[in-house]
Formats: C-alpha cells, sequence, structure tokens
C-alpha cells in the first residue's frame, strides 16, 4: 500500500470524504469500507503503531486478581504483559520479558507467584517489579544497576476494568472512555458488592480479521438472519417472541470511537430461556432494590440490553442475563484471538445463577448457538474479500438518513471506523447528525443526583 | 530427591517451652536460597530427615528438621497416646514449639519471610496449624494426618474455628474416592474463602498416606516425585531469597536516590 491518499470534495451541494480506506458520503448518504483495510499487512503494521501504541487498552478486571500474588498473563497490544496483585494488593502490569535477555518470565496463563524467576539464566523478580536475586551476581560488580520489570506507559482502573496504554502522552482514562464510561456504570451498578468476572474464559479464535469482530459485536442487523436457529429456540421455548423489542433500540455514538447499541427496558425479556418461577421472584426482587438505590430511569435502562465497544478491541455485552466481556487480539491480517469472560453479581442465588450460566453458555458458549454462527460469518466475510479487485467496498451506510438510528442500523460501527480512519490516515469525518435520543435512554441514577453538591 | 554430595545432618537441640526437641540441620556456605523448618511424621526423624535436608539443600535453602511430639521431647504426653499425634497435646503446646524452632533460625539471621515450612504426615498438620498462625514465607503440608482424615471432622472443626491461613499453604492429600475429593475441594474453598492469602490443595488418587515416601509402585513413584516437585516450586516462588552482600549494597545504593 503506498501512501495515504485523502481527500474532502465539495460537488454542488453533495459533500463528501473519502480516504483510502473510508468513503464516508453524507449526501447519498453511503459509508463504505475498503476491504484492503480488511487484509492487507501494512495496514496491519500500521495498525499496531498508530492505534494500539496510542490508546488505552483492556487488561482484565481487578476481580480476576483475588489473592496477593495472583497473576494472569496476557497479550495486550502485541506485547506479552504480566497481570498481578502484588503483595501488598495492588494491582501492577508487567512487561512479560526479562530485562536479561529478554526470556517471557510467566509462560503459564495464570496462578498464584510472589516471586517469578526467568527459566532462561535465572533472574528473579517480586511481583511489584523489582529484582530480588541473580544468580552469581559477584560477576556483575557492585556499581551494576540491577533492572527491575518493565511496565506500560501508564495503568489505570475505572469501576474495576483495568487499561494500559502504551502511549505516555495519551489522555487520562476516564477522559478517553468518555460516555462509555456511562454504560461501564450501567453494567457496574446491577451489583451492591461489585460485579465479579467468574473464574474461567472462553479462549478461540477466528481466520478473519479483528475488525469484523468489531464490527459484528454492536451489529444488531444480523441479528434475527445469522442466529435463526437461536430465535427459534426462543420461541420454541416461551411460545412467543416479542420482535417488536428488537426495533426499541438505538446506536449512540460516544466519542473517541466508542458506541453502543443500547436497547431500552422491553429487551430485558428478548434473549434467553425464560427464567423459573424462583428465578424470577429472585430477579424482581433484586432489581426492585436496585430501583429503591438508583430510581426507576437509572434501572430502566439498566435492565436494557446492550452491546458496547470500546475503541479498539474491548467488548462489553449485556444481553441474555449475562454479560461478556471480550477481548479481541489481532495477530495477523486474516487472524484473531479472542478471549472472553463472564462479569456477574456475585450476591445472585443459586438458582438465578444457575440459568444465568444456562443462558450464557446457549448463546455465547463455543458450542452455543450464537458464536459460532459469527465466526463462520467472519471467516466467510474475509474468504470473500479475496475478490475485492471485483470488489472492493463493504457498505456500512445502514441508518445514516433515519433522524435517529436504530440498534439494528450500523451508526455504531461507522463511529468506530471513522476513529479508525483518523488515527490511520489522519482525516477527520465529522460525526453525524441525527435528532436527540429519547429520554428513555438518558435517565441518572438517583444515587449519583444526590451525591451532587446542591447549587 | 537423591542427591549427589550428601551432607551429614548436624545433630543438636533446640530449647522448647516446654522442653528440649531433638532436630537435625544442614547448614550451607554463601548465601542459602532461604531457611526451612521440616516437621516430620512418626519416625520420619531417624528415617526421611537426611534425605529431606539434603534435597531441600540441592536448592539452596538450609534447614532443621524435628519430630514433634514423640519420644525424645520433652512433650507432656498421656502413656499410650502415641498414635494421637497432634490431637494428644494441645494447638498452643504445639504453636510454641514450631516456634522454637523458627527462633532457631531467626537466630541465624532469617526473617519469617526467608523462612519456610514443610510438615509430613503428623507433622503436615502442624505445618497447617503454622500456616494460621505466622506469617512465613511459604508452609507445605504433605499427606497432613487429619487433614486427611480430615478431612475429617478434626479438621474441619479445626478450620471452622474460624481460622485463617495467614502463611501461603499447599496441602498434598491422598485421596480416596469422589467423596472424599468433594470433602477436599469444600476445604480448599472454605480456607480460600477466609484467608487473605493463596491456599492450594492437590490430592492423588489411588496412593497410600505416605505416597511421600518413593515406592516401586509406579503411582506413588509419580505421587512422590511430584509432591517433592511441588512443594519446592511452591517455596521457591513464595520464600523471599536473602539478598546477596553486593544486592543489599546497590538496595542501600538505590534508596538513597
Amino acid at each position: 500500500m503506498t501512501a495515504i491518499q485523502s481527500g474532502r470534495c465539495r460537488n454542488d451541494e453533495m459533500e463528501f470524504h473519502m480516504s483510502e480506506y473510508v468513503d464516508d458520503d453524507r449526501s447519498m448518504p453511503r459509508f463504505r469500507v475498503n476491504r484492503q483495510a480488511m487484509v492487507d499487512p501494512d495496514v496491519f503494521a500500521k495498525e499496531r503503531k498508530l492505534i494500539f501504541d496510542h490508546t488505552w487498552l483492556y487488561v482484565g478486571h481487578e476481580t480476576e486478581l483475588r489473592k496477593p500474588n495472583d497473576f494472569k498473563t496476557r497479550s495486550v497490544g502485541g506485547r506479552p504483559l504480566i497481570f498481578a496483585r502484588d503483595n501488598k494488593g495492588d494491582i501492577r502490569v508487567w512487561v512479560n520479558s526479562c530485562p536479561h535477555r529478554g526470556a517471557m518470565l510467566c509462560r503459564e496463563p495464570k496462578g498464584n507467584a510472589r516471586f517469578m524467576t526467568c527459566f532462561y539464566h535465572g533472574w528473579s523478580f517480586n511481583t511489584s517489579g523489582d529484582m530480588v536475586s541473580m544468580p552469581g551476581d559477584d560477576a556483575y560488580g557492585e556499581n551494576f544497576e540491577r533492572p527491575g520489570l518493565a511496565s506500560p506507559a501508564k495503568v489505570d482502573s475505572y469501576r474495576g476494568f483495568v487499561f494500559v496504554t502504551f502511549d505516555p502522552d495519551i489522555e487520562d482514562l476516564k477522559s478517553y472512555l468518555a460516555g462509555a464510561a456511562e454504560y461501564l456504570d450501567l453494567i457496574c451498578d446491577q451489583s451492591e458488592e461489585g460485579m465479579r468476572v467468574l473464574e474461567g474464559t472462553h479462549e478461540y479464535s477466528v481466520k478473519a480479521n479483528w475488525k469484523l469482530l468489531v464490527e459484528n459485536s454492536f451489529d444488531g442487523y444480523h441479528a434475527v438472519s445469522a442466529h435463526q436457529r437461536y430465535f427459534e429456540m426462543v420461541m420454541a421455548a416461551r411460545g412467543k417472541l416479542d420482535a417488536g423489542a428488537l426495533g426499541e433500540s438505538v446506536g449512540i455514538d460516544l466519542g473517541n470511537g466508542h458506541a453502543v447499541a443500547a436497547g431500552g427496558p422491553t429487551t430485558e425479556g428478548l434473549f434467553g430461556r425464560p427464567l423459573t418461577e424462583a428465578g424470577q421472584a429472585e430477579k424482581e426482587e433484586r432489581f426492585r432494590k436496585l430501583r429503591e438505590l438508583h430510581g426507576d430511569a437509572w434501572v430502566d435502562r439498566m435492565q436494557g440490553a446492550r452491546n458496547l465497544v470500546i475503541f479498539p478491541n474491548l467488548v462489553i455485552i449485556d444481553l441474555v442475563m449475562g454479560v461478556v466481556v471480550r477481548k479481541i487480539d489481532p495477530v495477523a491480517p486474516d487472524y484473531m484471538e479472542v478471549t472472553a469472560w463472564e462479569l456477574i453479581p456475585p450476591e445472585e442465588g443459586d438458582e438465578l445463577k444457575k440459568q444465568r450460566l444456562d443462558n450464557f453458555l446457549t448463546f455465547w458458549g463455543p458450542g452455543g448457538l450464537a458464536s459460532p454462527d459469527d465466526v463462520e460469518a467472519l471467516e466467510a466475510c474475509q474468504k470473500g474479500f479475496e475478490s475485492r479487485q471485483e470488489l472492493p467496498w463493504s457498505d456500512i451506510s445502514r441508518g445514516m438518513s433515519r433522524p435517529v438510528a436504530l440498534g439494528s442500523d450500523e451508526l455504531q460501527m461507522r463511529t468506530w471506523w471513522r476513529r479508525w480512519n483518523k488515527m490511520i490516515t489522519g482525516e477527520e469525518l465529522p460525526p453525524e447528525s441525527h435528532e436527540p435520543i429519547s429520554d428513555v435512554y438518558r435517565g441518572e441514577s438517583q444515587r449519583e443526583l444526590r451525591s451532587m453538591p446542591a447549587t | 530427591m537423591e542427591t549427589l554430595i550428601r551432607i551429614e545432618p548436624n545433630l543438636s537441640e533446640v530449647r522448647s517451652p516446654h522442653g528440649v526437641i531433638p532436630v537435625a540441620e544442614v547448614r550451607l556456605g554463601g548465601v542459602p536460597r532461604g531457611a526451612v523448618v521440616v516437621l516430620c511424621d512418626e519416625g520420619g526423624f531417624d528415617r526421611d530427615s537426611s534425605e529431606i535436608l539434603n534435597g531441600l539443600a540441592e536448592h539452596g535453602y538450609e534447614s532443621v528438621a524435628a519430630e514433634l511430639g514423640v519420644d525424645g521431647s520433652t512433650l507432656d504426653r498421656e502413656p499410650g497416646t502415641a498414635d494421637a499425634g497432634v490431637d494428644a497435646r494441645s494447638g498452643t503446646d504445639v504453636v510454641a514449639e514450631v516456634d522454637a524452632l523458627l527462633d532457631h533460625l531467626r537466630f541465624r539471621g532469617w526473617c519469617d519471610q526467608q523462612i519456610g515450612v514443610v510438615g509430613l504426615g503428623a507433622g503436615g498438620q502442624i505445618a497447617l496449624r503454622a500456616a494460621s498462625e505466622f506469617g512465613l514465607g511459604a508452609v507445605v503440608s504433605i499427606s497432613p494426618q487429619s487433614v486427611s482424615e480430615m478431612l475429617g471432622a478434626e479438621a474441619l472443626s479445626w478450620v471452622d474455628q474460624d481460622r485463617v491461613i495467614r502463611t501461603p499453604w499447599l496441602g498434598l492429600v491422598a485421596t480416596r474416592g469422589p467423596d472424599h475429593t468433594k470433602r477436599i475441594l469444600d476445604l480448599e474453598s472454605m480456607l480460600d474463602e477466609r484467608s487473605p492469602v493463596y491456599v492450594q490443595i492437590v490430592g492423588y488418587p489411588g496412593v497410600a498416606e505416605t505416597f511421600y515416601r518413593d515406592s516401586r509402585e509406579a503411582v506413588e513413584h509419580a505421587a512422590s516425585f511430584d509432591a517433592w516437585q511441588r512443594t519446592v516450586e511452591w517455596l521457591n516462588l513464595r520464600v523471599v531469597p536473602r539478598p546477596t552482600p553486593l544486592a543489599e549494597a546497590w538496595a542501600k545504593k538505590a534508596a538513597l536516590r
């Protein structure tokens, strides 16, 4: 791929922007993405350098590290990292590479260790990153500077979600999250004790470009066609399906490339097998208490479904009774690895938890009725991109002309792509103009309002 | 645990508030990695301690071994209770004896975080108590009596007394069928929920309680090998290494920056 060609053209009243990769035509309107962006190794290299080196990236949830010296090893932004709780209980993130000669210190996915010793030459470090020993240190002399572990430029967390960045000059995490922070609040406020990641992960790979799964993760349009079998199962279990609820969701640009497909209160019961009487009673009681704490407006929003993408690669989907946290790792232009966790309210009773897990696995599990459909669809797209000479563009225009974009529209994807385009080409595409969304999607927590100082 | 060079442990005594405890000890020159108290099972002091102390020396640990509560110590036990092991004495007595052994190492300059405890059989049960009473580097209980009986009422009731484990604790136990395994998992989960430190129990199905002694039986040989490997790894991952003189000098220099 040669130098980026970007431009802005005015043709009478019609206006369109077109970089090499994104065609954002507001006059038709039409939004297209060049399929070269999904296959080109040069684009992939640019993404590493221009996006993953300059954004906040999710590494893990604080509740995954329960005890001092618990650790998980993660790949973030192409780097091997150690996500750990140190001996004092503080969350730390270290580069998983010995400062001596580079070997990975931790070669296991998880564990508990106060000291991590490189198997190559035996240099040892504690979970606070300090070197504690090196075999035969007299050979180095008394002035030799003993290196500690390297860390990403910044580490920060928002309500238990821990992010790192490799850019020392990036804005703070809360500012970066912009409107996405409110949607994390909607998820975190579902538990008084604090939402917790359930032990265990789903790990799978997809032979497709990583951006295809980003698109898919907040694409409401594909649900009925690609997941037909799932909806048939729901129909069989419930006897009916209120498809109208699907229309009661909106797509929202949350700033900085983050976006959400947010469902109204009626979307709560759209997915999943029906709860047992006991499960339903427990759920109603839990939400009654939450209404007392936060008020109806906030809990109405909380009870709706939501598909959130935090730019570039964190997906949080609150659907089918389960909250899935999904990290997408690009490995090659046509290959990604995906790690997913389930977030649960720990105070939930056994019956409700059992049904939550069942519904979660039925939809999201590796043998479930949704995730495999998506993997198949994305791999089919990647295969189809081999014909990009004849069909160079993918269309993501749905809902551009609507006053308010629906969840089944593609505003979310366009929001993400505009940010991508800016970071890759430098071309800034203005956000779309739509009418304000309904108050249903804007209710605030009374708890926060109560805690605000009177003016 | 076989070593090429064999160190003959030094036999001596350690004074405790309850009398004198015979000990076997291996001291190392240079800067040892850490120190370990080995609590033998009944008869294990004569039979196993030399092997275990040499095995630990191979990994850089100097160590002291004792068999608490058997003939030779001055523990005040009723005649005829020789098989009762730990149960014959109060927990306070046992803790005081372990503390005396720790003092012996503290006197040699080891701080608690640089010390591990490894207990076998009845000694494993005492090691579990030590993990509750002291903030040490690491504790391993290999086939802890009454934790294996355990899993038993006695240990569970002990655990039920709102005990928390203060030192990262590894239990290596023989398991006897699904019910027993479930009790082990329950115990692990109870200790884990309650304790501020990491605890883990590993079960070995189909082996005798004394699986930590090597055997011609393939499954017991494997269990013995695995248990020793896990023991050393548990210590290496948690016992704070003693800094070398150069490391200490560097730390002082770095602190002044």
